[in-house]
């Protein structure tokens, strides 16, 4: 508690601080900078069963799910053939003949699917065909024992790849700290907001989930036993076990890009509870420190590479962004734009680091920063809270707590700062999203 | 950084343009974020206060002359109120020194026909075989082109270190190559040959890697890549093997650079490592 009230101290310390201070300079780059790779649009044209033997309940709600999903990858434009062609599409969905009949309207790929109960699970017979030539651009079947949306979020990252040649991110996963009757819990769910789960039963004040690459783990930091300490939740075992227990805090774990070491900040019971950033390696069980100063480091995020960290560290009065190599050496700070800047998150793309900055209300907003620090953008804006953003798998999307009168939702945006929507059922306050790999 | 690098690469960039560079400074209306009196008045107060607080450190901690909780707790006072002032002052000078960036790549861009240089014909130091690999087909343009010096240098650094930071080395060491060759004058000249070595060093190309470090040590003695320079020399010949050297370039962390805390600290722990 300590550590948030040094924190809450600093921003009130900033916050009288900020009003000496020159007003920060107009952003410094156009938003086209960051949208160019993110408006790329197929047009599809979307078909329902294939035959007419599907289940008609799920075939409704299996389509509405294509649709929503696609359209959230941001890739595909789908359109509505006129009534002369939809006829020809219910009599024969796939047929090359009927395919080719929206290939005037500029229709670069049909979409057909059938639903069908299997046992207890689900199965799902995609096709996507060429209207130019009648080909069939992808034909698989996917089978799931458990809800529909597991395989049309298979589905639509294989027609995302056969399309734009990337791996989508329908079948990644959220993580978040969700805001329980008496306390604090940890939830998962789909990348759409779909499909919560709870995870603990805890119910104390816990935050900064952080996945492992493969999704078999999620490390989060918890008050389960009065101090913030690290538990390691391994997903695959259901079982979990604590990983760093050292008096003082233990906060703000991050896996490398290959996940065979993670990044933390550590006090271990130093008297200043200044907390240090450290490595540890999985394979030999090392713990190595990085950071030197007499200040606290937090909040490491690893490069792509895995050959650099960006973390906060208030050594110059103020938190602020600095970046490293992953051996400790290097230091040099990134961000210059106002007091309080923090929450750092490199992106899977590398080219930008999405972090807390502040408003010229002093209010949290999220901001992207190039690595070289040339170029910086406030991309969230309005009178919300913005805290704690995570990069989606692909680089394009940023998922961040919003707090609008107290109440805390998890808002998805694109990183040029448009499409906000607010992702999840979850009625209570959520924390620090975490979003995995695909 | 220490301040006395600080200090000097001001005033290596200071004696860049420095005409130029007033009247842009006067013309963008920055004069009061830096100028030379600024910075100087700025390292003179840290150096006092500096000196303060190491008193009272000292004063605290050998306990000599206090007596009593009460000047124990009056003395940590102060010297949290010294650290305070001195991360403030340190806060003042590092946005000074980025404001002074901005300032200079803005002279760069705005006079890339005085900057910019003809290519040499020979890199200091031709990369290994193969360094100048694949290309994506964003960055490929940019970098085969090194004719065109439309670019200025901090749009070539920022390319060249965005492909870097995404593990595209083999990219970056062309584009921070290009750099070096076109603006030799560059104040991004330095960083871009560390940055370049940076590259080398991921890819294992330790002696490439060295001698780039060499060259940002004693071709740019102002370069605010020094000490990480030596040090990184230190972890390149641990890699070749050389004990022996490793432990000299760590020593010359230490020599060289007493106030680079992080990097001594760092030192200190890789000599203890290599005395095992």
């Amino acid at each position: 508690m300590r550590q948030i009230f040094v924190w809450k101290a600093m921003v009130g310390l900033c916050l009288v601080g900020a009003l000496f201070l020159i007003a920060a300079p107009a952003m410094a780059i156009d938003l086209s900078v960051i949208t160019n790779e993110t408006r790329l649009s197929f047009k599809v044209v979307l078909v329902g069963s294939m035959e007419h033997k599907g289940s008609s309940f799920l075939t409704k709600k299996g389509e509405a799910l294509v649709r929503k999903d696609l359209l959230e990858t941001g890739y595909f434009e789908i359109l509505t053939p006129p009534p002369a062609i939809a006829a020809v599409f219910a009599r024969e969905p796939l047929d090359s003949v009927s395919a080719h009949s929206v290939a005037p309207l500029g229709v670069e790929g049909v979409v057909g699917m059938q639903f069908s109960l299997q046992g207890d699970g689900v199965q799902l017979h995609g096709v996507v065909r060429d209207p130019l030539n009648g080909s069939i651009l992808l034909d698989k079947i996917y089978r799931t024992p458990g809800k529909y949306s597991l395989v049309v979020h298979e589905f639509v990252d294989d027609i995302l790849y056969q399309f734009a040649g990337i791996r989508g991110v329908a079948t990644s996963r959220i993580a978040f700290i969700g805001r329980t009757r008496h306390g604090y819990d940890l939830f998962t769910m789909d990348f759409d907001g779909e499909n919560t789960r709870r995870m603990t039963f805890d119910n104390v004040l816990a935050f900064n989930p952080a996945w492992s690459h493969d999704r078999r783990h999620i490390l989060y930091v918890t008050y389960l036993h009065g101090e913030p300490q690290i538990i390691d939740y391994d997903l695959s075992a259901g079982s979990r076990h604590m990983l760093f227990a050292y008096p003082g805090l233990n906060i703000t774990p991050t896996y490398s890009p290959d996940g065979k070491r993670l990044a933390v900040a550590l006090s271990r019971g130093r008297p200043s509870q200044h907390t240090q950033i450290y490595l540890y390696t999985f394979a030999t069980k090392r713990l190595e420190r990085l950071t030197y100063s007499r200040s606290n480091s937090l909040s490491p995020t690893f490069s792509p590479s895995g050959n650099a960290l960006a973390f906060v560290s208030d050594r110059d009065g103020h938190p602020q962004i600095f970046l490293m190599d992953a051996d400790g050496s290097n230091v040099h700070r990134l961000t210059f734009d106002g007091s309080y800047n923090v929450a750092p998150a490199w992106s899977p793309r590398g080219d930008w680091i999405a972090y807390v900055c502040m408003n010229d209300m002093h209010r949290p907003k999220i901001c992207l920063i190039s690595p070289d620090g040339t170029s910086r953008i406030m991309i969230t804006h309005g009178s919300g809270r913005d805290d704690s953003p995570s990069w989606s798998p692909d680089g394009r999307f940023l998922l961040y707590s919003r707090q609008i009168r107290g109440h805390s939702k998890l808002a998805k945006i694109w990183i040029d700062g448009h499409g906000r929507e607010f992702l999840g059922q979850y009625s209570r306050s959520v924390l620090t999203p975490s979003w995995s790999a695909p | 950084m220490s301040i006395d690098a600080r200090n000097q690469t001001f005033l290596m960039r200071r004696n860049f343009h420095v005409g130029g560079a007033l009247l842009l400074t006067l013309t963008l209306g920055l004069s009061s974020c830096a100028s030379p009196s600024d910075v100087s008045d700025l390292r003179a107060q840290m150096d006092t206060l500096s000196t303060k607080v190491a008193k009272v450190e000292r004063e605290a901690g050998g306990g000599a002359g206090v007596s009593g909780g009460t000047q124990l707790a009056d003395l940590e006072t102060r010297l949290d109120n010294q650290k305070l002032r001195i991360a403030r002052l340190r806060d003042r000078l590092e946005r000074m020194n980025h404001r002074l960036d901005q300032l200079m790549n803005r002279i760069e861009a705005q006079t890339p026909a005085s900057g910019a240089t003809p290519p040499a014909p020979s890199a200091p130091g031709t990369p290994p075989p193969g360094t100048a690999g694949a290309k994506t087909p964003a960055t490929a343009g940019a970098a085969m082109s090194p004719q065109t010096t439309s670019e200025s240098p901090d749009m070539i650094y920022h390319q060249a270190y965005a492909d870097y930071q995404a593990g595209h080395f083999d990219i970056a060491i062309s584009e921070f190559d290009r750099l070096v060759k076109e603006y030799p004058d560059s104040h991004l000249a330095s960083s871009a040959v560390f940055w370049e070595a940076q590259s080398h060093l991921n890819l294992k190309h330790y002696k490439r890697a060295l001698a780039l470090y060499d060259a940002v040590i004693h071709k740019y003695v102002d370069s605010p890549k020094k000490a990480t320079s030596y040090y990184k020399k230190g972890q390149v010949y641990e890699k070749l093997g050389n004990k022996k050297a490793a432990v000299k370039s760590y020593k010359r962390v230490l020599e060289l650079f007493p106030l680079e805390q992080q990097l001594d600290d760092l030192s200190k722990r890789r000599l203890s490592r290599l005395d095992e």
